[in-house]
């Protein structure tokens, strides 16, 4: 897509190797601002009071302008989409050589559905407690089906906690096993 | 809002730079073991720089 993403945060590069291969391996850098403290973060005007940066998404072209700002609801994940449809006005066309996402979908009428992002430790742990069970269940991205998040969100407080699960009507936050396991018994 | 945090946010709002200015310099050390300058990718390639507050930590 002809575009680098670099992530970063107040963290040492230790802590951010740690946590790239609890999830799995992440292909792009994750940038440590770590020493002098803060200091990049503080440059785009993005480190908060308590020392950790906003979250927060600029757009540089290939002059080195930026040409987007998004400083977000810290407790929200950006608009995957929203981002999408930035960078295909900086190169058209760059669009066609994504996979386009799937439309939202509507509820999935499996007996267990999981709602989970990719990056998602609780999610992957769900995953193998199904296996080990031989549950059967669907699983819904919600960074791509934004119609999922909001209804994780009405679930869960506001928050779009993953995983969070819809076992045939009874909903379960966050990876529960106990919780997990008395809606599993019930089901039909 | 204590004073001093007002304080904070105003200014911090006033110093996040806008569209059309040229972007500060970055150059820092990554998780993969490299130092990334932003200048590298000066003419190369376009790129998407994502703040986040603390590993470990999602939404």
């Amino acid at each position: 897509m002809n575009t680098q993403v670099l992530g970063i945060s107040v963290d040492s590069t230790d802590c951010l190797r740690a946590w790239a291969e609890s999830l799995g391996g992440i292909t792009y850098p994750l940038l440590s601002d770590f020493y002098p403290h803060g200091q990049v973060a503080q440059a785009f005007g993005v480190l908060r009071a308590e020392g950790k940066s906003e979250r927060a998404i600029f757009v540089i072209d290939k002059q080195g302008i930026i040409r987007y700002v998004d400083v977000h609801d810290i407790d929200r994940q950006p608009d995957n989409e929203e981002l999408f449809r930035v960078l295909e006005k900086l190169e058209p066309g760059v669009r066609a050589q994504k996979i386009a996402a799937p439309p939202p979908t509507p509820e999935p009428t499996a007996d267990v559905v999981m709602y989970c992002t990719p990056w998602c430790p609780g999610c992957r742990r769900a995953r193998e407690f199904f296996k080990s069970r031989n549950i059967s269940f669907v699983e819904v991205d919600i960074t791509r089906d934004r119609a999922a998040a909001e209804r994780v969100r009405k679930w869960a407080n506001g928050n779009e906690t993953t995983p969070t699960f819809n076992i045939k009507g009874t909903i379960v936050v966050d990876f529960d096993q106990a919780q997990l396991e008395r809606a599993l018994g019930s089901r039909g | 809002m204590q004073i001093s945090e007002f304080v904070l946010r105003f200014r911090r709002r006033n110093m996040v730079p806008k569209v059309g200015q040229a972007v500060p310099r970055v150059e820092l050390k990554s998780h993969l073991g490299t130092t990334v300058r932003l200048s590298d990718f000066r003419d190369k390639c376009n790129v998407v720089i994502a703040f986040f507050p603390l590993a470990w930590t999602p939404v």
